[in-house]
């Protein structure tokens, strides 16, 4: 081209160079995936799926045979597919909950589990309907013998609580562990350990709502 | 008890009873931690299974290759927990052995869709940074034509130039 000259050409190859330097960074930040956030959402509602409504007539003190429907999920916000288990543990007032600075779960029974893989984003929500199906008062503590989950019929050992008041149901969430091939408590998040777990208290005093 | 033991025996005796007590007291404490409902049968499997998927999504691997996987594996953990309720030997090691089969199929699969996905990514890493330079080159090229362009407009405006007396 008539308008080429040497210097024409000097500026013809650094706007090259500079244009190239520039796509391939472009190139660069469109093939590296962006750092995110890693972490499980956990959670319990209600009857009507709110975080309201946990027990019948808002009231904690429950009756025999009295069913609670609540709604558990999980939310798996990892970026890649996991494998989760709710554990569902039985305690009471003198029970050490989870800890989350020591990642330490309850003290409590463990009563059932829930498994299942979970690919990145997907939430995994499930009915939870249970009931107190047989229960007895001696010497001033009340003990729940057999609860209902979801039309299965479970046996509780030693699920007692002075006077009927403050049971309480524990969730936690465990992640299946590649390295060791089980189930821990919690999850590892760029350095550090993240748990998440949830109660609810309720009271079986035998007196009417 | 004392007189089949010397003194010195006697108090090796008591030591270990006092270690024994004391060692009895720690499992005690320790708090109950609720074991894993995966079969152990099926542990390994899993663990396979999962560190096959993660490759299979690290190398690139769409959801829509990752879902059906995950499908399977839910029905595995579903095997798995029927057969946790089941007392008859035989039909919990049917349950046991099928899942087991779709833990090796859900492996197996996830490694084709690794193999897969990796030389598609590889593909598309090569196609973006040569796209890179087919960018550069093309806006090379409409720099230098825009030159052109912008060369002969100030020669025409040159020589359109009137003079004008004051």
């Amino acid at each position: 081209m008539r308008f080429i000259s040497t210097q024409n050409r000097r500026t013809l190859i650094t706007v090259f160079f500079v244009l190239v330097i520039l796509s391939e960074m472009g190139a660069y930040v469109v093939l590296t995936p962006r750092p995110t956030a890693q972490f499980f959402r956990f959670y319990i509602l209600g009857k009507n799926g709110f975080a309201a409504d946990y027990y019948p007539q808002n009231s904690t003190n429950l009756l025999l045979a009295s069913n609670i429907s609540w709604y558990l999920g999980v939310t798996n916000f990892m970026g890649n597919v996991q494998l989760v288990e709710i554990r569902l543990k039985l305690g009471n007032e003198t029970t050490t909950a989870p800890n989350d600075t020591t990642d330490t779960p309850a003290s409590a029974r463990e009563l059932l589990a829930f498994d299942r893989a979970l690919m990145d984003n997907e939430t995994w929500q499930f009915p939870f309907v249970w009931s107190i199906t047989n229960a007895t008062a001696t010497a001033g503590t009340a003990h729940i013998l057999t609860v209902q989950i979801n039309n299965q019929t479970y046996q509780t050992s030693d699920w007692s609580a002075l006077k009927g008041y403050n049971f309480r149901l524990i969730l936690e969430l465990w992640v299946w562990q590649g390295d060791t091939n089980t189930f821990e408590f919690g999850w590892g998040s760029s350095a550090e350990r993240r748990t998440a777990w949830l109660q609810l208290w309720f009271n079986m005093t035998g007196e009417p709502h | 008890m004392a007189a089949l033991l010397n003194e010195s025996e006697m108090k090796i005796f008591k030591w270990l009873i006092e270690a024994a007590t004391i060692l009895i007291a720690i499992i005690m404490i320790t708090p109950f931690y609720g074991r894993a409902q995966i079969s152990l049968t099926l542990q390994p499997g899993f663990g396979q299974a999962i560190t096959a998927v993660d490759n299979a999504e690290a190398a690139g691997a769409y959801p829509n290759e990752i879902l059906p996987l995950v499908a399977l594996l839910n029905r595995a953990l579903d095997l798995n927990q029927e057969a946790s309720t089941l007392n008859q030997t035989g039909e919990h090691d049917r349950l046991i052995s099928s899942a087991s089969q779709l833990l090796s199929n859900v492996t197996n699969q996830a490694n084709y869709v690794t193999t897969r996905s990796a030389q598609r990514a590889y593909s598309n890493k090569i196609i973006t940074y040569a796209s890179g330079i087919i960018i550069a080159v093309l806006g090379t090229f409409g720099y230098v034509v825009t030159a052109e362009f912008y060369e002969r407009y100030r020669i025409r405006r040159t020589f359109q130039m009137k003079v004008k007396r004051r």
